[in-house]
């Protein structure tokens, strides 16, 4: 079982002073899943991240990789190569060019002669930094050097990336190049765990979600699971007619909920709580009594308010 | 523009250690090549023109000048050679010169001076270069690549100093031909290199593990290092060039690459002309009765084998602490070797004769010597806080396989607090001295007032080991500061008020007793006063052990009741 599991861990607790920064945490993603974690600050994310990658000892518990126990000593190279790890701080080297920076560390990961070039120009094309590889990093941009952090975590073909908010104090339009890269990623099978307050981003992305709070690991699903069991469907209609004739038609059906009028006056947001076919059902009959319709919208509630709405803000 | 990676060997270089490539990239530019380069030439023409200076010249000479480099007999006193000799002149009226006491003096002194160079500039720079990569961070990811620690640190200490390295290779050639003019053979100059790069070793792999210890002081670090092994150079430097061997001290004299020099000066056959670093100064010191100095192969081999030795111990430390940095920097285990092979080697240099009052001294320094070492050991094999209270708290969850007895776990367990393990030491040290004491050539009587000695410096250690093993459990963040602040005090104020005060051992013996020095009141005191102070320390050691256990108990309870609190 745990073999098709690419992270999984057992009652992993991490201690500081009497502070418990992660508390009995069982995790388990799926290999080639991008698996988000959210939660306020201080929830536990980093500690849980940093100890996936190895650089935190657990206080007790276990941690699985592709079904082998990691361990922090220079007995386990075969995992050590398995994982890539950026956190959030990704610091580097100011000394050093984009090239050589990142020729230091397919060699420390023992990348050879030409495939290690290739390699090279394969991951600065893919974070857009081609044109830049033989300038210092001391004078590239906040963007840049976040490529860069990536790149280098992904230079040895890593097949387990662990992302502590790569995001986090990009402008919008960095953070839509970060997120493409994360696409080809997933793209090319790497399995990926991603932390980030952007929730928009994280709903974009992954394929699971978990929520930290207070340490504990509150939710773990698939992205649809959670839709299904916590979204609402919402419809947004429009009328060119009368609203209130809309409202009465409404009033007829059993699978609508609830309503709340729209600030342009025209509009209404409906929610809805029968399947797509339904939905269907209820636009035709709507269309059948000869209500002017210029919208009806079909959608999800987004994570965002899922999230808020599990009231999940409390930090440990 | 900058196409490095096309050039073969740098190629290879980078893959057999990516580290080295990594530190020449960074340091190796064309800028700080020339400022090394120009350093070093500046250096060396400055210190050729200074002994040019030194050179007797025609224009001051008298019938009646003397000099240190003129040819004639001694004057005034024909023993005191190096005072300086009578000048004579030549028939075509030029001053004689001694060139090869010249070239000697050339080449000691830079050999020195290389020496001060190399150790103080090159550990300020791993100090400085591995406290950088720990307070930013970038280590992590060097621990995360699959390398080994081993190459990572050696590619430091290769990489990290290479514009030092630079600066001292452009001064070879002055200090080899130097050499070769004052009639040193090549071999015995080329094994003084290996010293020195012996020497080398030893103290940047010290740097490395002083770079990767975490207490509290990040920025003070590499000037600390840096000082330390000044003062040590100094000081060292002092006792060599005055003669001042044959105590304890003589295993320091191991760690200093110029003991070297003394084969190298003698192998000039200069013999008084020098004055200085004289062979027959080194040759006093003993090693377990053997002269082992008074033969240049056996002696450097010597030299050689001790700092082997002890960079050795230092990588066990590196190799732990690198990959895991909360890791306590030695195992129990490594303590109880460590204890051991301190005690053989600086035993051999005590208790060499039957002189009474030069082996009490040569005891004391050695007592004084294992206390520093054993502390430091108490540092290097203490838990962390944290590490103390999750073994405190989840000793019980260990797998069954794991578990074992708490004496195994005291004596052999990663981590369990250290004071058991510091105890063993202590046995392991004072058994061997008593043993050798009891077939040294000493009195009867003297046996007895020393062995009492031995025992009061054990007993004494422990309880300042028990008190840091229990300060570094504090919750101050600053706690291993708190922890040196109050050893410090500890160790050197009781002994600071008795100066001042003026309190002589023979007068007041029991104070000394209960100071970081025993041994000074051993040889006065009854043997009522020892056994009665010996009581006084095992109830302090019982009382601090007390109060250690209870902080234990309370640190596995609370966290229980705070857990269940939280739920």
């Amino acid at each position: 079982m745990t073999n098709e599991l690419a992270i999984a861990t057992k009652r992993l607790t991490k201690q500081f002073d009497r502070h418990i920064a992660v508390n009995d945490v069982e995790l388990e993603v799926k290999s080639g899943e991008v698996y988000g974690l959210i939660g306020p600050n201080g929830a536990g994310k980093t500690t849980l991240i940093r100890m996936l990658a190895a650089t935190e000892e657990p206080t007790a518990g276990e941690i699985y990789l592709y079904g082998d126990r990691l361990v922090r000593d220079d007995t386990n190279p075969r995992l050590k190569q398995s994982i890539g790890y950026l956190p959030d701080d990704f610091p580097l080297y100011d000394d050093l060019t984009v090239w050589d920076y990142l020729d230091y560390f397919a060699r420390l990961y023992k990348l050879k002669d030409s495939r290690r070039r290739r390699r090279l120009y394969d991951v600065l094309e893919l974070v857009e930094l081609t044109t830049k590889r033989y300038s210092a990093i001391s004078t590239l941009s906040r963007g840049m050097k976040q490529r860069l952090g990536l790149a280098r975590t992904i230079i040895h073909e890593p097949i387990l990336l662990l992302l502590d908010e790569p995001v986090s104090g990009l402008d919008p339009i960095a953070r839509l190049q970060f997120r493409e890269i994360i696409k080809a990623l997933q793209g090319n099978g790497m399995t990926i765990l991603i932390s980030s307050h952007v929730l928009s981003d994280l709903a974009e992305l992954c394929s699971s979600v978990g929520i930290m709070e207070l340490g504990y690991l509150v939710e773990s699903a698939s992205l649809e699971q959670l839709y299904q069991r916590l979204s609402k469907q919402q419809i947004i209609l429009s009328t060119l007619g009368d609203l209130e004739a809309l409202k009465r038609e409404l009033k007829h059906n059993s699978l609508v909920e609830e309503w709340e009028v729209l600030p342009e006056g025209k509009s209404l947001r409906v929610n809805f709580s029968g399947t797509t076919e339904e939905s269907a059902q209820l636009l035709r009959s709507l269309v059948e009594s000869g209500i002017p319709l210029t919208q009806f919208n079909s959608q999800r509630e987004d994570l965002e308010s899922i999230f808020l709405k599990l009231g999940h803000k409390q930090v440990s | 523009m900058k196409k490095t990676e096309n050039i073969w060997w740098i190629d290879k270089l980078g893959d057999w250690n990516p580290q080295l490539l990594r530190e020449i990239k960074g340091r190796l530019k064309t800028r700080n090549i020339a400022i090394a380069a120009i350093i070093s030439a500046i250096g060396q023409i400055l210190f050729f023109l200074y002994y040019q200076g030194q050179l007797p010249s025609l224009l001051h000479w008298t019938k009646a000048s003397s000099d240190r480099y003129c040819t004639g007999f001694g004057y005034p006193d024909s023993h005191q050679l190096h005072y300086g000799r009578k000048c004579l002149v030549d028939s075509l009226g030029q001053v004689q010169i001694d060139w090869q006491l010249w070239w000697l003096d050339l080449f000691v002194w830079s050999s020195i001076f290389g020496i001060f160079l190399l150790l103080v500039v090159g550990t300020y720079m791993l100090v400085a270069d591995l406290s950088k990569e720990e307070s930013r961070g970038t280590i992590e990811f060097i621990r995360m690549s699959p390398q080994s620690a081993k190459s990572i640190l050696s590619g430091k200490i290769l990489g990290v100093p290479i514009l030092l390295y630079l600066v001292i290779a452009l001064g070879v050639p002055l200090n080899f031909a130097s050499g070769l003019n004052a009639g040193i053979p090549i071999g015995l100059i080329l094994s003084f290199y290996g010293v020195l790069i012996a020497g080398c070793a030893f103290f940047y792999s010290a740097a490395l593990l002083l770079g990767l210890v975490n207490f509290g002081l990040a920025g003070f670090k590499p000037w600390l290092g840096a000082v330390a092994v000044l003062v040590f150079l100094f000081v060292m430097t002092g006792i060599l060039m005055h003669d001042s061997l044959g105590y304890a001290t003589d295993w320091l004299a191991l760690f200093y690459p110029g003991t070297g020099l003394f084969y190298l000066v003698d192998a000039a056959s200069l013999d008084s002309k020098v004055g200085y670093l004289e062979f027959k100064d080194l040759a006093v010191s003993l090693w377990y009765g053997k002269s082992l100095f008074s033969n240049s192969w056996s002696g450097i081999g010597f030299i050689l084998f001790n700092l082997g030795l002890w960079t050795y111990w230092i990588w066990q430390g590196l190799l732990r602490r690198f990959h895991n940095p909360i890791s306590t920097v030695l195992s129990k285990q490594q303590s109880y070797w460590i204890s051991g092979s301190f005690i053989i080697i600086t035993l051999g240099f005590t208790l060499q004769s039957d002189n009474r009052y030069g082996e009490f001294q040569s005891l004391i320094l050695q007592q004084l010597s294992l206390l520093i070492v054993l502390l430091l050991l108490t540092a290097a094999i203490a838990p962390h806080r944290q590490t103390l209270l999750d073994w405190a708290r989840y000793r019980h969850q260990v797998s069954p396989q794991q578990r074992r007895s708490l004496l195994k776990d005291l004596i052999w367990g990663e981590k369990s607090p250290s004071t058991l393990a510091l105890a063993l030491c202590l046995l392991l040290t004072t058994g061997y001295t008593s043993l050798c004491l009891m077939l040294s050539p000493l009195a009867k009587t003297d046996k007895m007032t020393a062995f009492y000695g031995v025992i009061v410096s054990a007993t004494i250690v422990l309880v300042y080991g028990a008190i840091a093993q229990l300060m570094l459990f504090m919750k101050t963040p600053k706690r291993a500061v708190w922890a040196s602040t109050a050893l410090g005090a500890l160790t050197i104020l009781p002994l600071l008020c008795l100066a001042i005060f003026g309190i002589n051992p023979n007068d007041k013996p029991w104070m000394f007793l209960l100071s970081m020095m025993p041994m000074l009141g051993a040889e006065y005191a009854a043997t009522q006063t020892i056994l009665l102070s010996l009581l006084g320390q095992w109830l302090a050691i019982a009382l601090v052990g007390f109060q250690m256990t209870k902080q234990l108990q309370k640190a596995g309870e609370s966290e229980t009741k705070a857990l269940f609190s939280a739920r």
